[in-house]
């Protein structure tokens, strides 16, 4: 059967999506869920050692800036929306980017992932990141999918999901860089 | 396809209420006339409770299975059931839950007692034992004259010379820490034994079905657990976690010995 | 693209097809597949308990790295109750009751066209599918498949030392499980949004079968706890491969010589395994209790007793199912305080679980019964879930946890209700529906002589499990004769491995009625069962006949 015969109801094919994207959202809530309360639980032992040696400022300010971009591409239209979107896919890209430099320099920096601390920012980096991958690579995929401009309904989907990954971000770093 | 479908109360009817009866009946007995090992601890709360567990559910298992063998058994009659009561099913679930509640009471007071620990100040101190399970053998240390175990390190541990827990030897406090043979654990009867459980490589836990205990041995961590043994005798203690190929065979012995007797043996079986 | 036409067609049809009814028998036919392999692991578990050295012949012909000489080995023993246990816990029943019946019915009981998304129901089926190949392939890598249990619990299925299993086995183990969470969490996407969205504006949610109810409380269970397992199966591989420790202790010592790293806890593991394996087995219950109401209603021509509360119990056990994963824990020496409030969560849960059984009496009280095969397994399902509900609230209790944990005793119990109940509705379900798959009726002759001989033999393999473990038989062992205090109960073990072959002879009266049926079974018409429920009233969805 052609997905498209549910076009005779638009409004319930958007109702549809917007539950699915937040079912999505809720089991990547738990998957962070089970991921924290490890290390809260990790942290509590006498052995944590948190080093310093990372600076999370930059990531942040790519989190920031991609939630940004779709913010500017919602709430306008043309050339200023696709700078919007453009902002978006580079900040997205340069955040796999780097976050994926962040974890290389501590697998391969002294000790490795053998000390509990950098093994947990590696872990909950890696797993944010390979969500924020996902997430881009649907996008890129709905864009092109879909003829025409983005729908009312798919922007504010992407909006969430951007924001929602954002959010999750400054979580992580606030749970590694101020609560460790 | 419906109408001449076989109906409560015909011969197919009768034939699964006859399987189900005896299932029931055959059940109900096996489980009624079902024996465990041979208590020898001071733990025979754990056989009341489930006494007390075989009467409940056996009620309840055999209630709802005459229910069936009526339903199927008897042909209908008019009868006037609505299709909801909000009463009645109040009823069964404020039933249900005192059941459970009663069940739950008991089995909170039992296991506090069967955690046991405060005593008082006059009881008599604990036998203090020390198990460390690795794969696939039971190692039993009693830490001697001195009551104080000595220094373990797992860097110290060498097979070939059976230093098999990583004693320490250069510690004042293991020179007359006793290490018993693999395998086998030799105690006091009458008196409260105190366990001190690890593990050296992945988790094991330590079932003895006579004394009605059963602890894991946590790799990384100690566990504590107490026990009474009551009657001399020789007790198999199991390996009750997979813990590798050689999980079947991970068999020990605990000799239970009259007190008096008890230092005698240990040295005899140390020697 | 290359190939004819014909063949094409056939392929996007049947084999890439995006129509929730293909993909549904995709589901059902894939784990009907791995049944046999999954029951077959169980056979060989069997005979080995009763007869420890026993000679295997053809067998060890087939998978010679697992014998020598005839003779089964311990590793390969413990692979092979990993793997069933894997692959009939996920792969089969959850696949067949959740991916099968889930896809088929919920667009035509809710009066939808389809999924909401099509294509990302094609792709679950597809995830699903390769992540059965992955596990399967274990059979086949030189140190064998997974052997650490199908809970994997570390430092077991960490070091690679520890059993041989723990090698590419493992972790074969642990990316198929990662795969097949990836499938579910996308198929319960997928019912959450048709169900609440797709519905028929006039259909209320107080009107669906209780199948459809079951069906969205398994949706949001699989997609609230099975991400736990996900992010324990990650963790596991980077101490696997990377390095990090999360979960091996400081300090061990595996035969003879240290392990480094360390300081994680192997606790931890647990904690995030069985917050998924707990609503597992309430994600297998579910569907078999939603279904046997709705065969109720059908074959009592009455709704069910209570049809609101029923929802309601259902939530509530889902709810509760949350809280309850400690109780697996219970001798692993956790805090007493932690061990009570698990013991008050697991034995309250009874609780809901009883107004069903209260409400399946109510409905069938009094009421002619149309005893077709279907109605017969939602009985034998009724019956079980009293049986099996039963023990569980001795096992909820932490002193007689004590005894019986790890013991034959919950061996038993689970089989009872969690893989009995499940098994029960799967063919329920598969009796019940066949002619809306189909267009044709089973034989109903054959299939009540199924059912008698699996409900009799069904409950002579694994009620004895329960007697055997309050004799202290433990779990997992192969060879229990090790054991002085054991040997007795030689005879007891020899009858319930005797019992479980005819259970599984008795399976093929089922594959012949299945097969048999499929070619040259009764015509059904659009409407053999009186059924109100719309997946046969709706004119739209009348079976094709795939």
């Amino acid at each position: 059967m052609n997905p498209t015969t549910l076009a005779q109801r638009p409004s319930a094919i958007e109702h549809a999506a917007r539950i699915g994207v937040v079912a999505a959202l809720s089991a990547t809530t738990m998957l962070f869920a089970s991921l924290v309360s490890a290390y809260l639980v990790r942290r509590s032992f006498a052995d944590w050692r948190p080093s310093s040696a990372l600076w999370p400022f930059p990531l942040l300010a790519l989190g920031l800036l991609a939630s940004l971009g779709i913010e500017a591409a919602a709430r306008s239209s043309g050339r200023r929306r696709r700078q919007g979107f453009k902002a978006l896919a580079w900040a997205s890209a340069s955040y796999v980017v780097s976050a994926l430099a962040v974890i290389a320099s501590i697998a391969l920096g002294q000790g490795g992932l053998g000390a509990p601390y950098q093994a947990f920012v590696a872990l909950l980096l890696g797993v944010h990141l390979v969500h924020s991958l996902g997430a881009t690579s649907f996008a890129v995929w709905m864009l092109r999918e879909a003829s025409g401009p983005p729908s009312e309904n798919s922007l504010l989907l992407a909006r969430l999901v951007t924001h929602f990954l954002t959010a999750l971000l400054f979580a992580i770093i606030f749970l590694l860089f101020v609560l460790r | 396809m419906t109408e001449d479908a076989p109906r409560n109360g015909g011969q197919l009817a009768r034939v699964f209420a006859l399987l189900t009866a005896a299932f029931a009946a055959w059940a109900a007995y096996a489980l009624a006339t079902s024996s465990m090992p041979p208590l020898a601890a001071d733990r025979g709360r754990i056989d009341s409770a489930i006494e007390l567990n075989l009467i409940v559910s056996g009620v309840v298992f055999l209630g709802a299975h005459l229910a069936l063998v009526l339903v199927l058994l008897r042909r209908p009659r008019e009868a006037r059931i609505p299709r909801e009561n909000i009463r009645v099913e109040m009823l069964w679930t404020a039933l249900t839950a005192a059941i459970l509640v009663a069940l739950l009471v008991n089995s909170e007071i039992d296991a506090r007692a069967l955690a046991g620990g405060d005593e008082g100040a006059d009881a008599p101190k604990p036998v203090v034992v020390e198990v460390v399970a690795q794969q696939f053998a039971w190692n039993f240390r009693l830490p001697g004259e001195d009551g104080i175990f000595g220094r373990t390190d797992p860097r110290l541990v060498d097979q070939a010379e059976l230093n098999f827990i990583g004693l320490d030897k250069k510690d004042p406090a293991s020179e007359d820490d006793i290490l018993l043979p693999q395998g086998l654990l030799i105690l006091p009867a009458g008196r409260e034994i105190k366990v001190r459980l690890r593990s050296l490589d992945v988790i094991h836990s330590f079932f003895v079905a006579s004394f009605r205990v059963k602890r894991d041995a946590m790799p990384g961590l100690q566990g504590e657990f107490t026990f009474t043994p009551t009657t001399p005798g020789s007790f198999e203690l199991a390996c009750a976690e997979h813990c590798g190929l050689g999980h079947y065979r991970m068999r020990g012995l605990i000799e239970v010995v009259p007190e008096a007797e008890w230092a005698g043996k240990v040295k005899e079986a140390t020697q | 693209m290359s190939g004819n036409a014909s063949s094409q067609s056939f392929l996007s049809r049947y084999v890439f097809s995006l129509d929730h009814r293909v993909i549904g028998l995709q589901y059902l036919f894939t784990a009907m597949a791995l049944a046999l392999v999954g029951g077959l692991l169980a056979l060989i578990v069997r005979i080995q308990i009763a007869w420890p050295d026993h000679d295997f012949g053809l067998i060890s012909a087939l998978l010679p790295q697992g014998f020598d000489e005839g003779v089964m080995k311990p590793e390969f023993y413990a692979a092979l109750f990993t793997m069933h246990g894997t692959i009939m816990i996920f792969f089969v029943l959850s696949a067949a009751l959740i991916g099968g019946f889930g896809n088929y019915l919920i667009p035509l009981q809710v009066g939808a066209k389809d999924m909401a998304f099509p294509r990302l129901n094609a792709l679950s089926y597809w995830i699903y599918a390769v992540s059965s190949v992955i596990m399967l392939s274990s059979f086949v890598v030189p140190s064998g498949p997974a052997a650490s249990g199908w809970t994997a619990y570390p430092p077991l299925s960490a070091l690679k030392g520890a059993i041989p299993g723990s090698n590419l086995g493992q972790d074969l183990w642990l990316v198929a499980m990662a795969l097949f969470i990836v499938s579910f969490t996308l198929g319960g996407l997928n019912f959450l949004a048709t169900i609440l969205a797709l519905r028929k504006p006039e259909l209320s949610m107080m009107d669906l079968p209780l199948f459809t109810w079951s069906m969205l409380f398994v949706a949001i269970l699989g997609l609230l706890a099975f991400p736990s397992l996900t992010a324990a199966s990650v963790m596991l591989l980077l101490d696997r491969h990377a390095g990090t420790s999360f979960f091996i202790p400081m300090g061990l010592v595996l035969s003879g010589d240290p392990v480094p790293g360390g300081g994680g806890s192997p606790i931890l593991w647990q904690h995030l395994f069985w917050f998924l394996g707990h609503p597992e087995v309430y994600i297998l219950m579910l569907p078999s209790l939603g279904i046997t109401s709705d065969l109720f209603t059908v074959f009592t021509g009455r709704r069910v007793f209570g049809y609101r509360s029923m929802v309601i119990a259902m939530a509530l056990i889902s709810g509760m199912s949350f809280l309850v994963w400690g109780h697996h824990m219970f001798v692993s020496g956790m805090s007493p305080f932690l061990g009570s409030a698990f013991a008050v969560t697991t034995t309250l849960i009874a609780v809901p679980s009883g107004v069903k059984v209260f409400n399946w009496i109510a409905t069938l009280w009094n009421r002619p019964l149309q005893l077709t095969t279907p109605m017969l397994w939602a009985l034998g399902i009724f019956s079980l879930f009293v049986t099996g509900g039963l023990s569980g609230i001795w096992l909820g209790q932490t002193q007689i946890d004590i005894q019986l944990h790890d013991t034959a005793f919950v061996v038993g119990h689970f089989h009872i209700i969690m893989a009995g109940a499940a098994l029960f509705g799967v063919f329920a379900g598969l009796h019940y529906w066949f002619p809306l798959f189909f267009g044709r009726l089973m034989s109903e002759r054959l299939g009540a002589a199924h059912f008698l001989l699996t409900f009799v033999f069904y409950y002579a393999t694994f009620f004895p499990m329960h007697l055997a473990g309050l004799r202290g038989q433990v779990r997992r062992v192969y060879d229990p004769y090790q054991y002085e205090y054991l040997k007795p109960l030689q005879s007891m073990n020899a009858f319930i491995t005797w019992a479980a072959v005819a259970l599984a002879l008795a399976q093929i009266l089922f594959f012949i009625n299945f097969f048999w049926s499929l070619k040259r079974g009764a015509p059904s018409g659009a409407h053999p069962w009186a059924a109100e429920s719309l997946e046969w009233t709706e004119p739209e969805s009348l079976a094709e006949g795939v």
